[in-house]
């Protein structure tokens, strides 16, 4: 995994929402590796789902797309494969810089 | 293979029984044949036997006659000598030629016949005369013999089994003494036996020589058990012969003391029976027996003829069928595909065309030349007629295609009708056309039918109407028709239309001439819908015209009343015992408003125009309510009250009738001691409540204000927004997008909560997320679409917000009722401008269609 910085381009009007976005991004991560823990592939699910539903809107297709994935990867129950995913996650919400304009 | 093997058994069975059948006629019939071919051997035997039959008991009684007679001789002269004796029997004899012989033997009573008969007389034929054998009597030692000497008074017909002549004797034993014998001395002494001597051979004399039958004699002596056989000859039979039949006939000879039985019997030959007869009767039989036969296996040929008939019909059908399963599933998914198309086509069209519509209303808000201003206009106006007309060719096609089905729901006709009529208010004050809609007392207000379609029809007219009207006024009335139809007429005074048109505007595109669409705008599909959505009502639609002077569109159509009870019933509202001045320069708006209060109970007096109503009220009545029309073209409603004011005349209340908004004038009305104002068209309830408040006892700083027109009401407020997406973060995205736009917005989580919000609250616009828990954006849509029906609701525009914007998803939002759609992730542009485009759209829809 690289370490160089993801850049997401935002619509201004967003501004203000973005935070907020983040640190719900945040809770959604610690809420899937809870999840993983106890096997929970319900909840992972419906977490990815969420996650593929909300990323576009804000601009951050990357995180469409786990979401996506780990929706599928949860249906499977292909739990070593989630847990991959939920890492992917995290790594993005690290490396993410958000640019408006 | 059950049911052949059953059908074998049974054909079997039935040619059996058949065969039997003929079989058994047959046997009658040969029955009755042969005995019928035995007849002429029964009848020939019958002579035969008959003829034998006397010729011997004839000749066996003669005998005993003889006997008899003998003996009555010997009894008058026992001292007979033998000369005596030889010539009376060889007279007997010769009489008697089968007589072999005659016997005297006088014996003493006591002494039994023995071998010793010394003084017997006998005379034999063939015998030498005169031979008197004393000595041996016949027949001695025969026990019968001895019998009969011991009764001494009796007959009998003895054989002599030794004798090999067939000898039959007739005994008599003669009694002693004479009837005559005076002194009754018996003279036993002189008794004996006679007898004489039966050649059996002889006995059938000439009758039978033939040797054709069987004889059998027997003598029965009473007293004695059984027979004593005589004679048994046989017939004779050609050897080889087939013997068929036995002909017997069966005779006896009854004498005092014994008989003799006659058995003459005949076996008849195949050869003499009468074979022709049976031969016939066998060939019937035969014959009959297998036309027996045929006939059954005709019958049993044809019912299996019949029965493969029947199979290859059955498969026929069943092929059949099969086709037409075929055919039907094919017209149906012919159909099917046609609607599809339909659907797809009229979302594939109103997209853009939305877009076009949005944009250019976008444009005209910002900052333009006015040569941009222009060229705006006229794309806008193009973008208009071009909707109106993708939707009228849709609606038209949808039912040419008999894809329209009206509805048939309870709805109250006068709140169809006057919404409709609200619709044009504004238009026709602008153009100062009084518009006035009329319902006729009689006419029961809960109606069973299609309200919307009848809506696009009163409005379609109403548009017309109001297109080619520049003065006057427009009036809709509803009365009743023929046999529980209803009768709407739309009456303007515009500019007419020529008689030849009168027809041919009702077919498609065709307006009255070309100039009128680049003139006054329109389709020319407008009046073709309407005549077929009355038709489909089954109603007509025509036109009644005169250049110059205006047309009067009448229409027919099967509303039935519906229950009481269905739909909204209309509050009855008493007026009695008031009474009210109506004021309105235009007389349909005066007598529609006059007969609404007049069926309320009320006292109305009219007057047409300010001045009449001056002069009306200068005298000392004056009305508890004066209504007045605000816009009269002499002197207005405003002055009207002003002037009346000054003069003094007090009425309990004023209302004013305006087709425009007075809003603005709510100091003006207050001043003038106006309680309360209307909005024309003048809705029948809306009249009745106002003027039982205002009669009721309303302050009169306190000026009720009619309610606005739904039209008017949204042009003043903000836009509301139902936004249903159940992730949160969209949400906050989607309200920040709108943030800077005076719309309110709503939220619900998932579409439950939206349906529930939905109906608490009036919306513009939904924008309805489609994947969502709980009630998905398709089921919410559908929920919220025919809760819209079951009220008669206008629709409101759903935007479905949809992840996958494929075909198959896409249509199945259109299908379940949305106005169009937006793939996620949704640009704040598109957002606003489908927005936009959604309430326009709806607005203009509303006014603009027609013609």
């Amino acid at each position: 995994m690289a370490t160089d910085k993801i850049i997401v381009t935002v619509d201004p009007d967003l501004e203000e929402l973005i935070p907020g976005f983040l640190e719900n991004r945040g809770k959604d991560v610690k809420m899937l590796r809870e999840a993983l823990a106890k096997s929970d592939c319900r909840a992972m699910q419906s977490i990815g789902h969420s996650l593929k539903g909300v990323g576009g809107g804000y601009g951050f297709s990357g995180l469409s797309e786990l979401g996506a994935q780990i929706e599928s990867a949860a249906k499977t129950g292909d739990v070593q494969g989630l847990a991959g995913h939920i890492d992917r996650v995290a790594d993005y919400l690290q490396r993410v810089q958000v640019v408006y304009g | 293979m059950v049911r052949a093997a059953e059908s074998q058994s049974a054909r079997w069975f039935i040619y059996g029984v058949t065969l039997s059948l003929g079989i058994a006629f047959s046997v009658v019939l040969l029955f009755v044949a042969w005995n019928n071919a035995l007849d002429r051997n029964r009848r020939d035997f019958s002579l035969e036997s008959v003829a034998l039959e006397n010729a011997i008991f004839g000749n066996v009684r003669a005998a005993q006659y003889a006997l008899e007679s003998l003996e009555a001789f010997l009894a008058v002269k026992p001292d007979l000598d033998q000369d005596e004796f030889s010539a009376i029997a060889r007279a007997l004899l010769t009489q008697h030629p089968y007589l072999l012989g005659v016997v005297y033997c006088p014996t003493a009573a006591a002494s039994t016949p023995s071998e010793n008969c010394p003084r017997g007389r006998q005379v034999m034929r063939g015998d030498s005369e005169g031979d008197a054998v004393p000595g041996r009597f016949p027949l001695a030692g025969n026990p019968e013999l001895e019998n009969l000497v011991a009764r001494s008074n009796g007959a009998a017909a003895l054989a002599d089994p030794g004798d090999p002549r067939h000898t039959l004797w007739l005994v008599q034993s003669l009694t002693a003494g004479t009837p005559e014998g005076a002194s009754g001395e018996s003279r036993a002494a002189d008794a004996g036996l006679a007898a004489v001597a039966l050649g059996i051979n002889q006995l059938p004399g000439s009758a039978g020589h033939g040797s054709s039958v069987s004889i059998t004699l027997s003598s029965d002596l009473a007293g004695l058990g059984g027979r004593q056989p005589l004679l048994a000859r046989l017939q004779e039979q050609a050897p080889g012969q087939w013997m068929v039949a036995d002909l017997v006939k069966e005779g006896a000879l009854q004498f005092p003391l014994y008989s003799i039985h006659l058995r003459i019997s005949r076996s008849v030959a195949w050869r003499e029976v009468d074979r022709d007869l049976v031969y016939t009767a066998l060939l019937i039989g035969v014959g009959v027996t297998l036309l027996l036969i045929a006939l059954v296996r005709t019958r049993d040929l044809q019912a299996r003829e019949l029965r493969e008939r029947n199979v290859v019909i059955e498969q026929k059908v069943v092929e059949q069928t099969k086709e037409l399963a075929l055919a039907r599933d094919a017209a149906l998914d012919a159909s099917r595909v046609k609607s599809e198309f339909l659907a797809s086509m009229s979302h594939e069209i109103r997209t853009p065309l939305n877009a076009i519509i949005g944009m250019s209303e976008l444009l005209t808000e910002t900052p333009l030349t006015s040569e941009q201003k222009k060229y705006i206009d006229v794309f806008r106006k193009a973008g208009d007629t071009l909707l109106s007309l993708v939707n009228d060719i849709l609606d038209l096609s949808k039912i040419e295609a008999r894809q329209v089905q009206l509805e048939s729901i309870d709805f109250d006709l006068f709140e169809t009708l006057e919404e409709s009529a609200d619709i044009y208010a504004l238009k026709a004050s602008e153009k100062d056309v009084e518009l006035v809609c009329r319902i006729d007392p009689d006419v029961e207000p809960v109606r069973r039918g299609d309200p919307a379609r009848l809506r696009q029809i009163v409005l379609n007219l109403i548009s017309n109407a109001l297109k080619f009207t520049e003065r006057g006024e427009i009036v809709l009335q509803v009365s009743p028709g023929e046999a529980g139809s209803l009768l709407f007429s739309v009456r303007d005074s515009g500019i007419g239309i020529p008689p030849d048109k009168l027809e041919a505007i009702f077919t498609s595109f065709t307006q009255v001439d070309s100039s009128i669409t680049r003139k006054y705008g329109g389709t020319g599909l407008g009046l073709t819908i309407s005549r077929r959505l009355v038709e489909l009502m089954q109603g007509r639609i025509w036109v009644e015209s005169r250049l110059g002077e205006g047309s009067t569109f009448r229409f027919t159509a099967e509303l039935p009343q519906a229950g009481a009870g269905a739909g909204r019933q209309a509050e009855r509202v008493e007026l009695g015992g008031f009474s009210v001045m109506v004021v309105d320069d235009n007389a349909a708006s005066l007598e529609n408003i006059a007969s609404h209060l007049r069926n309320s109970g009320a006292a109305v007096t009219g007057a047409v125009g300010a001045a009449e109503a001056v002069q009306a009220l200068g005298g000392t009545a004056v009305p508890d309510l004066l209504v007045v029309d605000c816009r009269m073209p002499e002197r207005g409603g405003f002055d009207l009250v002003a002037e009346l004011r000054q003069k003094g005349v007090r009425c309990r209340a004023i209302m004013m009738l305006s087709a425009t908004d007075l809003n603005r004038h709510i100091s003006k009305l207050k001043n003038l001691g106006i309680s309360a104002y209307l909005l024309k068209p003048v809705k029948r309830a809306e009249l009745l409540h106002q003027v039982r408040d205002v009669l009721g006892g309303q302050q009169a700083d306190q000026v009720a204000a009619a309610p606005a027109t739904k039209s008017e009401e949204r042009a003043t407020r903000p836009l509301r927004i139902l936004l249903v997406e159940d992730n949160p973060d969209n949400r906050l995205l989607v309200r920040s997008y709108l943030k800077k736009l005076p719309w309110e917005v709503d939220e619900a989580e998932n579409g439950q909560i939206a349906l529930d919000k939905f109906r608490n609250a009036n919306y513009d616009v939904v924008l309805m997320d489609v994947q969502m828990p709980v009630m998905d954006g398709h089921a919410a849509t559908q929920a919220i679409r025919r809760w819209e029906a079951e009220g008669q609701r206008v629709a409101t525009p759903i935007i479905a917000l949809t992840a996958h914007a494929i075909k198959e998803e896409i249509d199945k939002c259109m299908t379940s009722g949305c106005s169009a759609y937006l793939s996620k992730p949704v640009k704040k542009a598109v957002l606003v401008d489908a927005i936009q485009a959604a309430v326009t759209t709806r607005m203009s829809g509303q006014a603009a269609s027609g013609a």
